[in-house]
């Protein structure tokens, strides 16, 4: 694939003709004169693997290109393990994986703490609410515990665990849309992503590949040479080999 | 989880698994939980982990022991990461002890990045001044450990290892947070620093996208902490391949790289030696003010941008401000390119956002906003420093309510900083005269600097200095006068002044010191409100601190308290001074110290025949010539190592201890004929100041022509009979000059003249040593003021018959109108402030 970094709009400097455009050729030979180092390239793509979790294949291609990369590799595996946890609702393995992985994190960033430990209090309920004379008294303790004095000193944490003890109040299939969404999986995932990202910020990496965002700019180039009237061959992942 | 009642036993277990497992159980435990963090410190947790931490196993390495002690490390960071209520109870002298120790390369990577973690989070929280001097073998550990880490990282680019360098980094200023402690520990820090930054600066243009800019900007700092004038002249010399990536880094995207670049780019501009110091500022090579000035642009720009954040840049980071701070305090073009960019009016919208708005606000405001008011403070004291305009400026700009309420607030260590820095605005502001006799009347300030002068340190300190276990130099021997302070009694256990504890408190004394100098001054309204409040003791006790800086500007306040007039605050400041420790000062190792010792002899003498007299009486005649003579010897003379820059830089003060010193003669002379006599019959020092009248410096050459005018001047009743006296010689001043102060004595006919061939006899004396050929020779003299009064002086003499064609006895005595014949030479520039020993 010729990837190009950086895409100019490709305007001739003649005289203005009704319609600029660009056969493939031509198009194929301006992207091949745009010179892009392979240290770069290497970089992007260690960079996709790093972010997007592919740790072998990460490893694999640092050993084949020879780079190294100021992320723990390993810890590649730690957080996709620690994804995989909150997905499946074990929380507090995920909170001790975590500790393990970065101890920092959870003392710097209460807010996650509060997102995790909220779900915890959501799964010990999905416990306890599941069968009809179910105990509630681990998630009293639980919120009493580790929730209630968080609560007191930030107005947003008191609404987000007023919330969620209200769900011991209503029955599980009827929920008004503000508790079900609680319930839902889809929490679970997003508070992984979130996870995800804090690990990677601490670890000095930034939070989305850098080819997802050079995607987006091409589609905008794209997007801005159409405006401009001029044909060229748009990008169709079909054509990359 | 383990429960916390059954968890502590757990720790002392010999069993390596169980004890992992119990500080795993704690860390999970802990981490994000306040509560639980604070009822295990009650329960002694501390002392288990800094126990397992420091247990070190001989023999064959035990990877279990290790993770223990890793885990406990960890552990005990979680701590440090909380509220200031739980983290500062870690800050025991045993755990800085334990942690110091874990920073050699036998540590595993990860409990030394635990400890690093620990340490740079609790010195944030509490600096502590004196880090070096209880572990005099920091610097040298921390040294190699950045050596090592450098070259792995440079080797392979190792995620732990830019942690841990980054760490490294971040601990250096925070080990020496004053400038001084900051001098101490250059000579080891340096080289592996920049070793660092121009590694780093050199792979940033080859890595692309990988490399850290977090460690480099870091690193970037820290090597402008530490750096000496030395180095700094090393890197300079070392050209552009240094300073051009430098330069290019004040383009970089992130804040923090722009501010470390300029930080160091500004630490060598500051610090190679000035080609020439005035008034009107500092005068570097051009190429070095060439580099000063591409960094305005990019300290606005960085203000600016706080600013627009909002909050009237309540947010900025303090140390744009500071770097600013030392970049304008030079004067000259880069002052001006800045003030020009609206940073007065920038920095006073600034100062009033986050500064107590009352007098009696609490101190809890100011810890907040602390550092970016101090260095908001420093900024504008800088840019005040040499420019009139500017002082105006700042006051019109409603800088002064501030600085006052800054004044007032109850002290605290948090405010203390700010004090300083509130201090050093006074001072630049009473550099004006006109401001001194205007806006500045303001009581509130006297309080404040009384305060501040009398400080000890605050209650909350105390404990932790007892506890520590602090390295004490030689207690210098006081004098036996007990120092009685106004505001607070320093207790006894402090009388061997551990400098290094009690840095901070010197340093708040010095800035204070310095805003009182120009208070005092005799046209100051507020001098009598400053010396009623009881500021001599303070201001004696001063001057006899170790600390230079301080006992600089001591006696600089004292030699202003005796300028001017004022028998009775003369005679206030002689009973707390006494004459011992004025000559203790003029014999002062430090040259500047003697300067404004002798000045202060000056300031004393002048016009006062009582304080002659007493300088006699206490001291003994001869024990004052003998030194005046030594002084008017001085020959600045370089140590072996000095660079001809140093030698060139002290030079100028030795020549004012020169000056300072003839002017002591000339004052003497100007006394009555006893004094004058004082002064024919010491040959050594008489031949030595007609010598002196070919001196390079024009200064010491009038001098020395005031003392002959003195010398050689008659009295009004030694007139022929009959002769009135002449209306040209009563009381006159000339324009800006020297007053006269004649007492008019009606002196019997015969007396006159026997007191007439005293005159001669006098002027044969000079003659003979060869003062009349020195005069000829001044006669063409390049400066106005020297011919002027060589004339007079020629005139004189030749009238007592210094020129031999004149012989009667009955002759004439005349004064050239040009101005009486009293030398008394107003002493001291007044405005002339500042030690440039302050930090």
């Amino acid at each position: 694939m010729s990837a190009a970094a950086s895409i100019g709009p490709g305007a001739n400097n003649g005289p203005a003709t009704p319609k600029r455009g660009y056969s493939r050729e031509q198009w194929e030979s301006k992207l091949d004169s745009v010179k892009v180092s392979k240290a770069n390239l290497n970089a992007l793509v260690m960079n996709y693997l790093i972010i997007e979790g592919y740790q072998s294949a990460a490893l694999k291609f640092a050993q084949e290109a020879n780079i190294s990369s100021s992320v723990a590799l390993d810890s590649i595996d730690d957080r996709m393990q620690i994804r995989a946890a909150i997905h499946g609702g074990a929380i507090q393995e995920a909170i001790e994986r975590i500790n393990d992985l970065n101890p920092e994190l959870l003392d710097t960033n209460p807010e996650l703490h509060f997102s995790l430990l909220r779900m915890q209090l959501i799964e010990l309920i999905r416990e306890c609410t599941a069968s009809p004379n179910g105990d509630i008294q681990p998630v009293l303790s639980f919120a009493t515990t580790h929730l209630a004095s968080r609560a007191q000193k930030n107005p947003a944490f008191l609404t987000d665990l007023e919330r969620t003890m209200a769900l011991l109040c209503f029955p599980r299939d009827n929920l008004a849309p503000q508790l079900a969404e609680l319930m839902d999986p889809s929490l679970r995932r997003q508070v992984a992503a979130r996870v995800n990202e804090a690990i990677l910020e601490a670890q000095g990496v930034m939070r989305e590949a850098k080819m997802r965002g050079l995607v987006r700019l091409w589609g905008w180039a794209e997007n801005a040479l159409r405006q401009e009237k001029v044909d060229f061959p748009s990008l169709d992942l079909k054509n990359i080999a | 989880m383990i429960a916390e009642d059954d968890l502590l036993p757990y720790l002392r277990s010999d069993d390596r698994r169980i004890q992992l497992r119990a500080l795993r159980s704690l860390k999970n435990s802990i981490i994000g939980h306040s509560e639980e963090k604070a009822a295990y410190l009650d329960r002694g947790v501390l002392y288990e982990l800094l126990g397992i931490i420091s247990t070190q196993e001989d023999g064959v390495k035990d990877p279990m022991s290790d993770e223990c002690r890793i885990q406990a490390g960890v552990v005990l960071s979680s701590f440090a990461y909380s509220d200031p209520e739980i983290s500062s109870r870690l800050l025991t002298p045993a755990t800085l002890s334990t942690l110091v120790t874990t920073l050699t390369q036998y540590s595993p990577p990860a409990l030394l990045l635990a400890s690093l973690r620990t340490l740079t989070t609790l010195l944030t929280l509490r600096p502590t001044p004196s880090l070096v001097n209880q572990f005099p073998g920091l610097p040298t550990s921390m040294s190699e450990l950045i050596s090592h880490y450098s070259t792995a990282c440079f080797e392979n680019y190792a995620r732990q290892d830019v942690q841990l360098l980054t760490k490294l980094c971040t601990l250096v200023p925070l080990i020496s947070p004053s400038h001084s402690s900051a001098q101490s520990v250059s000579s080891e820090l340096t080289s592996p620093l920049i070793e660092l930054v121009y590694g780093s600066l050199k792979n940033s243009q080859t890595s692309g996208i990988l490399f850290d800019s977090k460690l480099q900007s870091t690193a970037i700092l820290a090597l402008a902490h530490v750096l000496t004038p030395t180095a700094a002249r090393q890197i300079a010399s070392a050209g552009p391949k240094f300073t051009n990536p430098l330069l290019a880094l004040l383009r970089a995207p992130d804040t923090a790289t722009r501010l470390s670049a300029a930080s160091l780019l500004t630490a060598i501009y500051t610090s190679g030696k000035p080609e020439v110091t005035s008034s009107s500022g500092v005068t570097r090579a051009p190429q070095i003010t060439t580099l000063a000035m591409t960094l305005v642009p990019t300290l606005m720009k960085l203000l600016d941008d706080a600013i627009a954040a909002g909050d009237h840049g309540r947010n900025c980071d303090p140390r744009i401000l500071h770097t600013l701070a030392i970049v304008c305090r030079e004067g000259g073009d880069v002052t001006d390119r800045c003030v020009e960019a609206g940073l007065i009016k920038k920095i006073v919208s600034i100062v009033v956002q986050v500064a107590p708005n009352n007098h009696f606000a609490s101190g809890r405001i100011l810890e907040r906003d602390g550092k970016l008011l101090s260095g908001s403070l420093l900024c504008l004291s800088a840019l005040g420093l040499y420019n009139e305009d500017y002082r105006k400026a700042i006051i019109e700009a409603g800088a002064l309510g501030a600085v006052v309420a800054v004044m007032n607030t109850a002290n605290t260590p948090a405010v203390r900083e700010v004090k300083i820095a509130a201090c050093h605005v006074l001072r630049t502001l009473s550099r004006s005269v006109r401001l001194l006799r205007t806006t500045m009347v303001e009581s509130g300030v006297v309080c404040g600097i009384v305060d501040l002068l009398g400080d000890a340190p605050s209650e909350e300190e105390r404990p932790l200095l007892e506890n520590v276990d602090t390295v004490t130099s030689e207690p210098e021997p006081m004098d036996d006068e007990p120092v009685q302070t106004t505001v607070t009694e320093v207790p006894a256990e402090e009388d061997d002044e551990d400098e290094g504890d009690q840095e901070e408190d010197l340093e708040v004394r010095t800035a204070a010191m310095a805003a009182v100098c120009n208070l005092v001054l005799d046209f100051s309204p507020l001098r009598k409100p400053i010396l009623d409040k009881g500021i001599l003791p303070l201001v004696v006790s001063g001057a006899r601190s170790r600390y230079t800086p301080l006992r600089l500007n001591s006696t600089w306040a004292l030699k202003h308290m005796v300028f001017g007039d004022d028998m009775d605050t003369k005679a206030s400041v002689m009973s707390h001074v006494g004459f011992p420790l004025i000559m203790k000062l003029c014999e002062d190792k430090e040259i500047q110290v003697q300067e404004q010792a002798l000045d202060f002899l000056r300031n004393l003498t002048a016009r006062s025949e009582t304080y002659i007299d007493m300088l006699f009486d206490n001291v003994g005649v001869d024990e004052v010539f003998k030194l005046v003579d030594r002084k008017l010897s001085l020959r600045a003379v370089p140590a072996a190592d000095d660079s001809e820059q140093e030698l060139l830089s002290t030079q100028p003060y030795y020549t004012k201890v020169i000056i300072a010193a003839a002017y002591v003669i000339v004052h003497i002379a100007a006394g009555d004929d006893r004094h004058r006599e004082a002064v024919i019959g010491h040959e050594t020092v008489l031949r030595k100041i007609v010598q002196l009248m070919r001196h390079e410096n024009y200064e010491v050459r009038l001098a020395c022509v005031w003392t002959i005018i003195n010398l050689t001047w008659v009295e009004e009743p030694n007139r022929a009979p009959g002769e009135a006296a002449s209306p040209s010689l009563a009381g006159q001043m000339s324009a800006g000059g020297p007053s006269a102060e004649q007492p008019q004595r009606e002196e019997s006919i015969s007396s006159g003249e026997i007191y007439f061939s005293d005159y001669r006899r006098r002027a044969m004396t000079l003659v003979r040593f060869g003062a009349r050929e020195q005069l000829e020779y001044l006669k063409q003299d390049p400066v106005l003021d020297v011919r002027e009064k060589t004339k007079t002086a020629i005139y004189q003499i030749d009238s007592l018959g210094g020129d031999s064609s004149l012989g009667a006895e009955d002759e004439q005595v005349e004064s050239i109108g040009s101005g009486p014949g009293h030398g008394v030479e107003v002493a001291g520039s007044a405005m002339e402030i500042d030690s440039e020993l302050l930090p």
